[in-house]
């Protein structure tokens, strides 16, 4: 009789032992993830975004980190939104042991009501948001006055010779002077609202992005001209490149008045001979030439961009944009910008003690780093295997080299 | 009409043969493909190119420290293909591959941030070419990256793509930042590719 007890305390000892071991494996796994970041920056490839909210749950209790209520200056040293409103919110839950995840991010304009996640979305339009692609130099556009001659026929220059000392200097000051007072064009996004959103749950995950009253334009001298407008709900991935063409117009109307009073100064009496028409067209149509970098696809968008990464995780970034290298000719900062980018996923199963599932082999852990720069190559780097093995073999053949003068001079 | 009656017999008895010759035939040539590409036997990774950026290089296999530091080799004419991550032409996990960027130029990968979307990059393998389609580029502070490191390098997702990493951002003494580039696999491309 006394074993029995015995055997029934050793019994609950051990039950109670494989209980707390299993306990921090079952508690430690989280079972639902997500997290929201409102905007990525990266100018000139450095990066700054507004931090990250994460939202995890283990099965008890959710816990979160970060801020949800990011201030835009977060996003510091940018000019790329200088007011407006941030928002990234996410959130987790278990429902009947099965894990759920739930993020939304954005941006809009002053005036706009943050909601939680949940609610369909972070934001509810206010006022239009204002955002500042590039800014386009033009005051490096020049003549080149060797171009400009063998542009223009042999009656025609033969005709401008008398003049030519004036009239290529006051058509560069013309140009210089109608680029001054234009100043730079500036490429601009405007939007009520642009925001992602996301869902996880077992094996499932969806996403979609809400882009409002949002257009691409550019300002030449305080006029707007409309480059494209982004649809309301774009389809996953949706690509929008856009060059900037049609301002090309809007510069050159802005030079002409300017080159025709050059041409006209410098004509002067030969205003009656030469036809000054003809002279101001080859003039636009060399500022023409140097504009067509800007007719190459300048600004890259991508709306609603989704990665499924498995059925039940999903990451969406509601609009991201690139400035793309053929504007680098007008000293424009290369720029990317990720707006709402939310992240749900992956979701899991509440461990259950009484039947633990199988421990799997761990994973092999993923590298945090990836020291991939050096100043020079001699500080780090070599000559590679060939180089290496290249002055090995010379090496060795100026020791055989060496070897035999040593022998021929001991026969000498 | 047992003479025509021999001859459909005949007849048919030869369209079965052929039918079944035609079948046996389909089971032993390999399929064609509409798209100009097929599917790649896994293999280790042998040389990496991005024709856009006129980037080509010989591919050595990495580790991952204790440290959890991902080095790419010595050589910064070299590129490293981490030697846990998923072999090209894999339908699952990701494919890392890191290579130098040198400040003062001569990197496999300096140009590594100027590609654009939707250019190709080719792997070679021992199996063939396994090419790939760039979809997105990120750029991520140290910190940014250890905190996205599952999501950028984990192998428990995804689906075969291809994730080449840099360094960007030179502060004057050092990189501060990392560019990575994900690709999505196309396959391996036919001859008609």
């Amino acid at each position: 009789m006394t074993r029995k007890p015995a055997r029934g305390l050793a019994l609950l000892a051990t039950g109670a032992l494989v209980a707390l071991s299993a306990a921090p494996a079952t508690a430690a796994a989280p079972v639902a993830q997500a997290d929201a970041t409102a905007l990525t920056l990266t100018v000139a490839s450095t990066p700054s975004d507004s931090g990250s909210f994460s939202s995890t749950h283990d099965g008890d209790k959710e816990s979160t980190s970060g801020s949800n209520a990011p201030a835009l200056s977060a996003a510091t040293g940018q000019s790329f939104a200088q007011a407006g409103t941030l928002a990234q919110d996410a959130r987790t839950r278990v429902e009947q042991r099965l894990g759920y995840a739930e993020a939304c991010a954005g941006l809009a304009g002053d005036g706009a009501t943050v909601v939680g996640v949940g609610e369909g979305g972070c934001l509810t339009p206010g006022q239009n948001v204002r955002l500042n692609a590039a800014t386009v130099d033009l005051s490096g556009l020049r003549f080149v006055e060797a171009e400009f001659l063998a542009g223009l026929d042999q009656q025609l220059q033969d005709g401008l010779a008398p003049v030519l000392d004036e009239l290529l200097p006051a058509l560069s000051d013309g140009l210089e002077q109608a680029l001054t007072g234009l100043g730079d064009l500036g490429v601009f996004l405007d939007a009520g609202v642009i925001q992602s959103q996301c869902t996880a749950g077992p094996g499932t995950s969806a996403g979609s992005a809400q882009i409002v009253d949002a257009a691409a334009y550019v300002e030449v001298d305080g006029t707007r001209v409309d480059l494209v407008a982004l649809p309301v709900n774009p389809a996953p991935n949706t690509h929008v490149v856009t060059d900037l063409g049609a301002v090309t117009q809007e510069v050159l109307d802005a030079v002409r008045t300017q080159l025709e009073t050059a041409i006209d100064g410098a004509l002067g009496p030969l205003t009656g001979v030469v036809d000054g028409a003809e002279v101001l067209a080859e003039a636009l149509g060399q500022v023409g030439e140097g504009l067509a970098p800007l007719e190459d696809n300048v600004i890259d968008i991508l709306l609603n961009e989704q990665v499924q990464v498995a059925d039940d995780e999903i990451e969406v970034t509601a609009l991201n944009l690139s400035v793309l290298p053929a504007a680098q000719e007008f000293d424009v900062d290369l720029l990317r910008a990720e707006i709402g980018q939310s992240h749900c996923g992956p979701t899991g199963r509440v461990g259950d003690p009484a039947e633990p599932e199988a421990t799997p082999d761990p994973p092999a852990p993923v590298p945090t780093s990836v020291p991939a720069g050096v100043e020079t190559a001699a500080a780090d780097g070599g000559m590679g295997a060939a180089g290496n093995l290249s002055l090995a073999a010379l090496l060795a053949l100026a020791g055989a080299a060496g070897v035999a003068s040593w022998r021929r001079s001991l026969r000498g | 009409m047992e003479v025509l009656e021999a001859r459909l017999r005949a007849l048919t008895s030869a369209l079965g043969v052929l039918a079944l010759g035609m079948v046996l035939l389909g089971v032993v040539l390999p399929s064609g493909d509409d798209d100009g590409y097929t599917s790649l036997d896994p293999a280790a990774p042998v040389r990496l190119s991005v024709p856009s950026l006129d980037i080509r290089a010989p591919v050595n296999a990495i580790e991952v420290g204790d440290d959890r530091v991902l080095d790419p080799p010595a050589d910064v004419l070299d590129v490293g293909w981490w030697d846990a991550s998923a072999l090209p032409g894999q339908a699952t996990g990701s494919t890392v591959i890191a290579g130098h960027t040198v400040n003062t130029g001569g990197g496999s990968l300096d140009r590594l941030a100027d590609v654009r979307r939707g250019a190709v990059v080719d792997v070679l393998t021992r199996n063939g070419v396994m090419r790939y389609e760039v979809r997105r580029t990120k750029v991520y502070d140290k910190e940014q990256l250890a905190r996205n490191a599952v999501r950028v390098f984990g192998q428990d997702a995804g689906d075969g793509r291809l994730v080449l990493v840099s360094c960007a951002d030179w502060d004057g003494t050092a990189y501060d930042s990392n560019v990575v580039v994900f690709a999505d696999p196309v396959g391996s491309p036919t001859q008609d590719a």
